[in-house]
């Protein structure tokens, strides 16, 4: 049953309050970062070549190649990386630009699926190493990923994400684009220790 | 429909007034004092952390010593004895296998321990340019050319060095001309952050020398290329005949 009750002018204002703040609480909300955006980093994107420079680092990816097999003897080491996959491997030269820093897990994203650059060269790639500014270390980084993922429509704008060490919250990263679809299988694949170069 | 307030009610019906009705401040006292203190509460417990991890990255306690000067960090007391900078490319460079595109800085303190002593330290090396006038940083003492003389009886790090005063060498490999402006050695004890010291290597002393003469012209002609080549291959060929850097740099008699 509905009352007689009359709508008082405090009453009004009152209920016209609360829906304006609702209404802002909706608008804030939908205009602010949340969630996984609260700590996305700052992309900086190009292509393969360009130089990309971010607030820690700068630096280009030169070339990828598609590796079903890696011939490190160059490195010193006679591990040859069998994989139930393929290799990606990455050629870049990184330099910081202020301080010292290291590359903080490299990334290759096709699609949704990100894989982390490999671990098993230690030594050897350039995620290992510490960069310094002025003096870019030229070298390899190595993904290991499925062969379907290769195959897939979403490799030819696979994603080379480089950030440094622990700062990929709410820092640059730099994001180089690249068509893995077009890219022959190569066996042994020669890979060496970074080397230095100044800029 | 909208009506008139209950106080014009009452008036309207004839009825005697009620008391007066306490302000809407005296009403809603408790809250306001109960928002008063969440508001700055809630806004100090979700940015404390973050603001002390900012305060502890905030290098705003920089102890700036000019070269010649010394200053007390951590109970110990450090001074620049000494600095060289050997160019790549020049002869001594190339002794000690530098890269042709590289300068190598080697900075000798003189560091005496006091009660509160600095048994290790993060040691950097800063430096400016005309073509990077922003303060750049390379660690110190590694990635060091592969002929780097061994440093004696010198420390590499901060050493309590049983109470006895020392010589600390602080060297690091930077691109060419990096150091062309200025340049600080940077030293920090983990338990003494954000304070750090910073010791400003004078402009004059980086062209380094063989003889005290020198070292004092050098002031007025650093910025001549010739001079500086020369004195690098001086400085350089005495680490490789003496086979210590703190000897050689802290008797530039020779």
């Amino acid at each position: 049953m509905i009352s007689g009750r009359r709508v008082t002018r405090r009453g009004a204002l009152s209920a016209l309050t609360v829906v304006v703040a609702l209404a802002a609480t909706v608008v804030v909300y939908g205009v602010t970062p949340h969630g996984d955006d609260i700590n996305v980093p700052f992309n900086v994107r190009g292509g393969i070549g360009d130089v990309l420079t971010g607030r820690t680092l700068t630096g280009a990816v030169t070339s990828v190649r598609l590796a079903s097999s890696i011939d490190a003897t160059a490195a010193d080491s006679d591990w040859s990386g069998e994989t139930t996959g393929t290799w990606v491997v990455v050629d870049a030269e990184i330099a910081a630009r202020f301080e010292p820093s290291s590359l903080y897990r490299p990334t290759l994203t096709i699609g949704d699926t990100t894989y982390y650059a490999s671990e098993r060269l230690s030594l050897v790639t350039l995620d290992d190493g510490t960069v310094r500014p002025g003096i870019a270390s030229v070298g390899v980084i190595l993904f290991e990923v499925s062969d379907d993922k290769l195959r897939s429509a979403e490799a030819a704008k696979a994603e080379i994400g480089i950030n440094a060490s622990f700062e990929s919250i709410l820092d640059s990263r730099l994001v180089t684009q690249v068509d893995l679809t077009s890219l022959p299988v190569e066996s042994d694949v020669a890979v060496s220790r970074p080397e230095e170069k100044v800029l | 429909m909208i009506s008139e307030s209950p106080g014009e009610r009452a008036a309207d019906t004839g009825e005697p007034f009620a008391a007066a009705e306490p302000s809407w401040w005296r009403r809603n006292r408790w809250s306001v004092l109960a928002l008063a203190v969440l508001l700055p509460g809630t806004v100090i417990v979700t940015t404390s952390s973050e603001w002390f991890d900012y305060q502890n990255r905030l290098y705003s306690h920089a102890v700036t010593v000019p070269d010649g000067e010394s200053a007390v960090y951590g109970g110990a007391e450090f001074r620049v004895h000494d600095t060289v900078l050997v160019r790549g490319g020049t002869e001594g460079g190339d002794e000690l296998e530098l890269d042709p595109d590289m300068d190598l800085i080697v900075a000798v303190l003189d560091v005496t321990p006091g009660k509160g002593s600095v048994d290790s330290c993060d040691l950097t090396i800063s430096a400016t340019s005309p073509g990077h006038p922003e303060k750049r940083a390379w660690n110190a003492n590694v990635d060091l050319p592969r002929k780097f003389p061994p440093t004696g009886d010198a420390q590499t790090t901060c050493s309590d060095s049983q109470g006895e005063p020392y010589r600390l060498v602080v060297a690091a490999t930077i691109p060419g001309g990096a150091a062309e402006s200025k340049s600080w050695v940077h030293i920090e004890k983990l338990g003494l952050a954000p304070d750090y010291l910073e010791l400003e290597l004078s402009p004059s002393a980086v062209s380094s020398a063989s003889t005290s003469s020198d070292m004092s012209s050098s002031a007025t002609s650093a910025a001549r290329r010739d001079d500086l080549r020369q004195k690098s291959n001086a400085t350089a060929s005495r680490l490789m005949r003496t086979g210590s850097t703190s000897k050689s740099i802290t008797n530039p008699m020779g």
